[in-house]
């Protein structure tokens, strides 16, 4: 959508109503807020859920990052950047609310895996390992991991965001697979290959 | 590429292989099953982070914490705001009253609530749309997007894609909860939709104020009801009959 058209269209000459340039802006900023809600809350939804284990503070973080970002909107410079940018303000809130004043939560409050219709027994039980596997990495493993499938973000852009240097990112990338592979694939893990990134760290 | 190259692609980017993973896999069988084996988890931990569900109201309570929120820093911002807010009210007020005192001698005219639901939307669309131009335009899907607010969409047909929608929110109005208001381009100006799912009032019914007036029909049984609303004069009929047969109610 391009924003700066529409309030091109919201100072045009109006032929009804009286217009205030002030309430004109805000109508485009509400637009702006309703698109990127519609957009990207899911996806912020389901991160906040995998950080928090659980669905009331899940839905506060959401709201609260928003509410934030509803506030600063005006510092968002373009549509291309709403993204990582919402998922930095995101992280923000549920350090500020809720990380800093509780251990890592390991219990699971209530279970939220959808279950399709389309599965059988045995898949939803898989699914129910994978959950709990993915739900059992380490923090700085899982991290990345589910920025990279929710968000879609690039390891570059994970690493923005997360403020790491893109190669500790793949680091952590592949150790959170790597993790998986040795409880769901049956295979010896690829410790050759991770011994390796440890020289690099170093 | 070394099995090492391989390896460290294939787990910090499998949704994505670069050709020269693929080109690796395809001359050699052991990493050809590697990358196999990994794309069918990578599949399985991906559904399962994206099986979260998210909650069905999410949407709507975060575009309505935004709305609330901008009325209150409108309010709280200046002086004249707060004079006019008072002033909104007071005449709400008054016309509740006003329709109130009314009702009291001609019973065939609006309940209580009929009348306090005619002076809400009155002084809502005064708030609201004071800004609107009949030169702005929203999107259908803008608008569909409102509509899933009370469970409804519009279905896709010629009439509806060219309806000319000017504005579209969901709004919470007292007694009806949460509402779709739309606003449209009438023969005599801007049109006021509101689309409602949980309607207090079962019987059509007239409401008007100096400027506008309108008509309040309930669709069905159900709670879903239209409120139209334009300048005097304007074909409110003709509009609801073009609106009222494309929802597709999916409550």
């Amino acid at each position: 959508m391009d924003y700066s058209a529409d309030d091109k269209i919201l100072e045009g000459p109006g032929t009804g109503f009286s217009t205030k340039p002030r309430a004109k802006s805000q109508n485009v900023k509400e637009l702006l807020y309703l698109n990127l809600v519609e957009e990207h809350y899911q996806s912020l939804y389901r991160y906040a859920f995998w950080l928090a284990k659980n669905k009331a503070i899940a839905e506060d973080i959401v709201q609260e990052t928003f509410l934030r970002a509803w506030r600063s909107l005006d510092s968002l410079q373009s549509e291309t950047s709403a993204k990582p940018w919402l998922f930095t303000i995101l992280r923000r809130e549920n350090y500020r609310l809720y990380s800093r004043n509780r251990p890592e939560m390991t219990m699971l409050d209530e279970q939220h895996i959808e279950d399709s219709s389309q599965d059988e027994p045995g898949d939803m039980m898989d699914k129910q390992l994978l959950y709990k596997a993915i739900m059992d990495l380490k923090a700085e493993y899982r991290d990345p991991l589910l920025l990279q499938i929710i968000g879609g973000f690039s390891s570059q852009e994970i690493a923005a965001i997360l403020a790491l240097k893109p190669s500790t990112v793949l680091t952590r990338l592949f150790r959170a697979r790597n993790r998986l592979n040795e409880k769901f694939l049956h295979k010896e893990a690829f410790d050759e290959v991770e011994f390796a990134f440890d020289t690099e760290d170093a | 590429m070394n099995r090492k190259e391989f390896i460290l692609e294939m787990l910090t980017n499998p949704q994505s292989p670069s050709s020269s993973l693929l080109e690796a896999a395809s001359n050699n069988p052991e990493l050809y099953e590697l990358l196999k084996d990994q794309q069918a988890l990578e599949s399985r931990i991906i559904e399962t982070i994206n099986s979260v569900e998210t909650p069905t109201d999410l949407q709507l309570r975060l575009n309505a914490a935004v709305r609330n929120e901008t009325r209150a820093g409108i309010f709280a911002a200046s002086p004249a705001a707060n004079a006019s807010s008072f002033l909104a009210v007071a005449a709400s007020l008054l016309i509740a009253m006003g329709i109130a005192w009314g009702f009291l001698f001609d019973a065939a005219r609006l309940s209580p609530a009929e009348g306090l639901l005619s002076a809400e939307v009155f002084s809502h669309i005064y708030e609201e749309t004071a800004t609107l131009t009949e030169s702005d335009s929203v999107s259908m899907a803008l608008v569909n997007q409102v509509m899933g607010a009370v469970g409804g969409q519009f279905l896709e047909t010629e009439a509806t894609l060219s309806m000319p929608f000017a504005f579209a929110r969901p709004c919470l109005i007292s007694q009806q909860g949460m509402v779709a208001h739309l606003v449209l381009q009438g023969q005599r100006g801007l049109v006021n939709v509101f689309v409602m799912s949980n309607s207090s009032s079962g019987r059509k019914f007239q409401i008007a104020d100096d400027r506008f007036e309108g008509s309040y029909t309930p669709l069905a049984s159900d709670g879903t009801a239209l409120l139209v609303v334009g300048e005097k004069g304007e074909s409110l009929d003709s509009i609801q009959a073009l609106i009222a047969p494309n929802i597709d109610w999916v409550i």
